[in-house]
């Protein structure tokens, strides 16, 4: 039934929230990343039923840590279990529900201290974000719109519909000091402004990017709902990547469920305002999130960057006015909204107020999505949150902003992630994916990787990018197979700059930044492969010899088992030795010994 | 009005025009590759980037390109800074790297300071730059017969699928577009091929002269509403015609 009125919204969250009253809540997450949450959800309510246990047994959408799943939680007694399988089910009826207590190995073991938490209150990488975009990851089900609104979703919109005009929507968002969380990092209140100031008789708001999607699709439609409130767009988009199955149907149905509910469509909440949203589906290739390439794509034509004049906001999709926004800043608008700019300034620093979803991967210990107030340190996330590098590995060096992120090594550990503090030091703020290195990486190599694959992604419109990333791929994968010469650094640096400095679009403008970082940061080891013939990180085949060291060998064989050519030899309990006639310094005999004993020379 | 100050000099320009127009205006020359008056502008070949920054800015100025960047009262733009030079220089460089065989190209690098290029020369012999003048061209046309396919450096100019292009009439506005010369065409009195087709010239009355391909007549014809056999003379028949009309008009009255 359609909601007529704040009225009949703030009853229907009543409902919501009252439909489980006398049942215990379990959820057990459905995260695109984790399978085994059907058979454990499927395991628990056959388990509560033969035990006659009443349970409401709920989805929960991904919890940002995919690596502990499927994670069960029971929210009224703030219980969070990671690992779970069908077979624990009774236990989790009886014990986890019945009686309150965690099985040690249901329990989240910290990645620093080993020890194990069970409440989500105290699990530490949990309880040192701030989630504010996140509010709702694992919370609801993302599929559930009256789990969206139990949770408050659609509030902040009844709220800026019936009681604010659009103006006002703006001066909050301005006053909020929120910026884009698309990568760029411009003013979202005055992207607005110029929309909702542009001429024209007609609008667009769009919606770019998959990840909140895929966790809380309701937030980013009602900031969606406010975004075109806001600048007057009566008709709008979400643009989700074909490829993220699950996102599409996610938004799809979130669409749907909403219009049915009058929470988008015609007379919004008995308004006068109407906003009818559709999905449209992109390519899966980087340059297809650009925010030109997405209105091209939008119109159905060949998803290239164009050059921003005029901008969007003043002639964008059909030559509208539109405002288009990355998913996870509509997801904090209602919380800008609902709370007010002074709160939402509390967290965060004066220039990029509020959170950022950060997804930190590589070798770290607890990778996942992590929600942390700008101005947090990369220490504080890769050691604090992430509990360090993983294994017995240092740190070296973390890759931050994206595939066309720059690299920031140990000395950079203090550096506030945020836009000004990255751009002074070569990184971005970019997707927010930070991947760390340990001292077994070739920061050469990694150039020439992420190099190699943003030139096959360029999408061939603008020179410097096109032939430019090509080049610069070719230069580095020479200097990788040893091929490469002192004047291949200077070449480097000065064509890295100038595809920089000459780009359309922002994939040619950054994805030289693993270039410039490594040059800048990790001179030495680039010489040493350009003058020594020398890989010191081990990984250019090529220019690596390792060696065992006989002083730490324990003679344990365990790099004799892995080695693909049979090139080490030694007896049990006796110094190992590896011929380097048969060596391929491949390196899976250093991954395995646990005794650092096998060597780069 | 619009006043900036460009490589020091004030110029003065209206609302709506370029960069690039206001320094052709005022006589000062920025090379382009991929701008054409009579088409939408592009911005992919990047040679026409000039600095810019409003005049009470302390930042740093901004590289823009010229053939697309909006002239603003207060600008101050450089021409021909270091900056701007050695982008330049890298864009000619990296195109003759990718088209060593295009004289068009080996001669604006030279003129640019880049006798050779410092990269690997592709060997395929391909004189395209990847302007998409003929692209826009043909669709300006309305044919739609050719455009870019493929991504990154695969990206080429080509018919859809790589077949013969189906809606081609074979006007050659692409052929003579193109500023390198790479599409290439084969023309005879009776008969004209390109972009794999074949087409059949129809020939002017008067001089019997090659006038249009038949399917250009025809697409033409439909195009201003006019019937086909309107197009039967060359425009010199023509004017020698109505030339011919006025004398004998003339010699009557007199
Ligand atoms: C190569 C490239 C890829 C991008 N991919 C995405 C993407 O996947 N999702 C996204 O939201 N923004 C992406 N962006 C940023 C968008 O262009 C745009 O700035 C953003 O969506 C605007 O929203 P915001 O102001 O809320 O950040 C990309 C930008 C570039 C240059
Ligand atoms: S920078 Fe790269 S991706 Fe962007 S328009 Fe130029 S060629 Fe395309
Ligand atoms: S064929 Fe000629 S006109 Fe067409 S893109 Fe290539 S260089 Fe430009
Ligand atoms: S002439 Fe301006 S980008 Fe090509």
């Amino acid at each position: 039934m359609k909601l007529d009125g704040r009225e009949a919204f703030s009853r229907a969250g009543e409902a919501a929230r009252g439909r489980d009253a006398g049942r215990t809540v379990v959820r057990v997450c459905r995260g695109g990343g984790c399978r085994g949450g059907a058979a454990v959800a499927a395991a628990i309510e056959s388990t509560a039923r033969e035990a006659g246990t009443v349970l409401a047994v709920r989805s929960a959408g991904c919890h940002g840590c995919c690596d502990l799943g499927p994670v069960v939680t029971v929210p009224a007694a703030g219980l969070f279990l990671a690992g779970v399988k069908p077979a624990d089910a009774p236990e989790i009826v009886t014990k986890v529900i019945g009686a309150g207590e965690v099985p040690d190995r249901l329990a989240v073991k910290d990645a620093a201290t080993k020890k194990r938490f069970a409440r989500e209150a105290e699990i530490p990488f949990l309880a040192g974000q701030t989630r504010i975009g996140l509010r709702n990851a694992g919370r609801i089900d993302p599929a559930d719109l009256d789990d969206a609104i139990a949770a408050g979703t659609y509030g902040a919109a009844a709220k800026a519909l019936t009681t604010m005009t659009p103006e006002q929507v703006i001066a909050v968002i301005e006053a909020s000091g929120l910026r884009g969380r698309g990568g760029a990092g411009f003013s979202t209140g005055l992207k607005w402004r110029a929309c909702r100031e542009a001429t024209g008789d007609d609008r667009f708001a769009v919606a770019n990017g998959t990840v909140l999607l895929e966790i809380d699709p309701h937030a980013v439609l009602e900031g969606l709902l406010i975004a075109a409130y806001a600048v007057g767009a009566h008709e709008g988009f979400v643009f989700a990547r074909a490829d993220s199955a699950r996102a599409v149907a996610l938004v799809k149905g979130a669409i749907e469920t909403a219009t049915a509910r009058g929470l988008l469509g015609e007379r919004i909440l008995g308004t006068d305002f109407s906003f009818t949203v559709r999905l449209a589906l992109g390519g899966s290739e980087f340059v297809c999130g650009e925010s030109t390439a997405v209105l091209r794509a939008i119109e159905g034509l060949v998803p290239e960057p164009r050059v921003k004049y005029p901008r969007s906001a003043e002639r964008g999709l059909f030559g509208r006015p539109t405002v288009l926004d990355n998913s996870e800043t509509l997801a904090l608008v209602p919380v800008v909204v609902a709370r007010g700019p002074e709160e939402f300034r509390k967290v965060g620093t004066a220039e990029s107020p509020g959170t950022k979803v950060l997804n930190l991967g590589g070798r770290v210990r607890q990778g996942g999505l992590f929600e942390v107030p700008f101005g947090t340190t990369l220490r504080t996330l890769v050691f604090g949150l992430g509990g360090g590098v993983a294994g017995k590995r240092r740190f070296k060096a973390a890759m931050v902003g994206g595939p066309s992120g720059g690299i920031l090594g140990e000395a950079d550990l203090d550096t506030p992630l945020d836009y000004g503090p990255l751009a002074a030091r070569g990184a971005i703020v970019g997707s927010g994916n930070v991947m760390v290195m340990d001292d077994h990486s070739c920061p050469v190599d990694v150039a020439r990787y992420f190099t190699h694959s943003l030139a096959a992604e360029s999408c061939g419109k603008c020179v410097p990018c096109r032939e430019g990333l090509h080049h610069l791929a070719e230069i580095l994968t020479r200097i990788t197979l040893g091929e490469g010469t002192p004047a291949d650094l200077p070449r480097l640096r000065a064509l890295a700059r100038v595809v920089a400095d000459a780009s359309l679009c922002g994939l040619g403008k950054t994805a030289p930044n693993v270039v410039l970082s490594t040059l800048d940061r990790f001179e030495a080891e680039y010489r040493a492969h350009v003058e020594d013939r020398k890989c010191p990180g081990g990984v250019c085949r090529a220019l690596t010899k390792f060696e065992i060291d006989t002083d730490l060998c324990e003679g344990c064989q365990a790099c004799q088992k892995v080695c693909p050519t049979g090139a080490i030899s030694g007896a049990k309990k006796q110094p190992h030795r590896i011929d380097p006639e048969i060596c391929t310094a491949c390196g899976m005999c250093r991954t395995k010994c646990k005794f650092d004993a096998i060597t780069v020379v | 009005m619009i006043a900036m100050d460009i490589d020091g000099r004030r110029v003065v320009t209206e609302e709506g025009r370029t960069l690039l127009d206001a320094a052709r205006e005022a006589g000062i020359d920025i090379p382009t590759l991929c701008h054409h008056e009579a088409l939408e502008p592009f911005g992919g070949c990047r040679l026409c980037v000039v600095e810019a920054a409003p005049a009470d800015s302390r930042g740093p100025a901004e590289l823009v390109i010229s053939c697309l960047a909006p002239a603003r009262d207060g600008l101050v733009v450089r021409t021909a800074s270091e900056r701007v030079k050695e982008a330049r220089r890298t864009v000619l460089d990296l195109l003759l790297a990718r088209c060593p065989t295009s004289d068009v190209i080996r001669r604006l690098a030279a003129e640019h300071g880049v006798p050779r290029t410092s990269f690997p020369e592709s060997t395929d012999g391909s004189k395209c730059i990847l302007c998409m003048l003929c692209e826009r061209v043909c669709a300006k046309i309305g044919a739609h017969a050719i455009g870019g396919a493929g991504k990154s450096r695969g990206k080429r100019i080509a018919a859809p699928f790589d077949l013969a292009a189906e809606d081609c009439i074979g006007c050659l506005a692409c052929a003579r577009i193109c500023p390198t010369g790479h599409i290439g065409y084969e023309e005879t009195d009776d008969e004209r091929k390109i972009w794999g087709r074949t087409f059949r010239m129809v020939k002017c009355e008067v001089t019997g002269r090659p006038l249009m391909t038949e399917e250009q007549r025809s697409f033409e014809a439909k195009r201003a509403g006019l019937p086909e056999d309107w197009f039967t003379k060359c425009p010199e028949s023509k004017r020698r015609e109505t030339a011919e009309t006025i004398a004998k008009a003339f010699e009557e009255v007199r």
